[in-house]
């Protein structure tokens, strides 16, 4: 985990050129409440894509994409599926909540997990999607 | 807060006989902010707007569905985009950005 919201996405970018390839910052932007990263890189065959938003929360999305086929889709949207997962016959009241999950399967499945920072992210995808 | 700025030679020497130099560089200044913020506001207006067609609803609508009705997810990935997570995180991006410059903006023309 990142030790705490940070505006200078350097060290994000910086981790994403030592382990990816073709690493494309697409926009790096601020306002003066939240500041902005999307990314794009190859793994192997697999596109990532990365987007960061820091202000009064940090939102994240890290996937990986085979064609147009989500692999896995880590983030902390606002996702009723998740909320049902999570809170069972209570997640309307939870609506709205950022939850930390996973899309894999195209989608077709979805997990509950913890909050992930970037580093965390590039260490699952070594561990988990072989370059090929 | 005061930050000091070295001023070219040549604008000190111009602007010399148009009165005090602090003040012409003050509203020099606030032009250029004033003109730089109201063109990053009308950007992210711009992409704000492209996000509305794509989705056919404004961002406060989408990002109110979005977060409650699975029913609506399943359409968005069906007919517009299976990675609409990605999406929202821009427009919000741009959404509340254009909001952010634009109260920096009333901020500096109220000054």
């Amino acid at each position: 985990m990142d030790p705490a919201p940070t505006r200078d996405f350097a060290p994000v970018i910086a981790l994403l050129r030592s382990h990816l390839q073709n690493v494309v910052v697409l926009e790096e932007n601020a306002t003066p409440q939240r500041a902005l990263l999307r990314a794009s890189a190859q793994w192997g065959r697999y596109r990532v894509l990365v987007t960061e938003i820091v202000g009064t929360a940090r939102e994240y999305r890290y996937y990986v994409l085979d064609g147009n086929l989500v692999v896995a889709g880590f983030d902390n949207a606002a996702d009723p599926r998740a909320a049902d997962l999570k809170y069972g016959k209570q997640a309307k009241h939870h609506y709205g909540e950022s939850i930390p999950h996973l899309h894999r399967d195209d989608k077709a499945v979805l997990e509950l997990t913890e909050e992930l920072s970037c580093a965390d992210f590039i260490a699952w995808l070594e561990a988990s999607l072989q370059q090929e | 807060m005061t930050v000091q700025v070295a001023i070219q030679d040549k604008f000190a020497q111009a602007l010399a006989p148009l009165g005090d130099l602090g003040q012409a560089i003050d509203i020099a200044l606030r032009r250029y902010a004033i003109e730089q913020i109201a063109s990053k506001v009308t950007e992210l207006q711009r992409r704000d707007q492209e996000f509305a067609r794509r989705y056919g609803c404004d961002y406060e609508t989408f990002k109110s569905r979005s977060a409650c009705d699975a029913q609506f997810i399943a359409e968005v990935e069906r007919n517009i985009s299976k990675t609409w997570e990605l999406d929202l995180a821009e427009w919000q991006f741009c959404h509340e950005g254009a909001c952010d410059w634009t109260q920096r903006l009333q901020e500096i023309l109220l000054q």
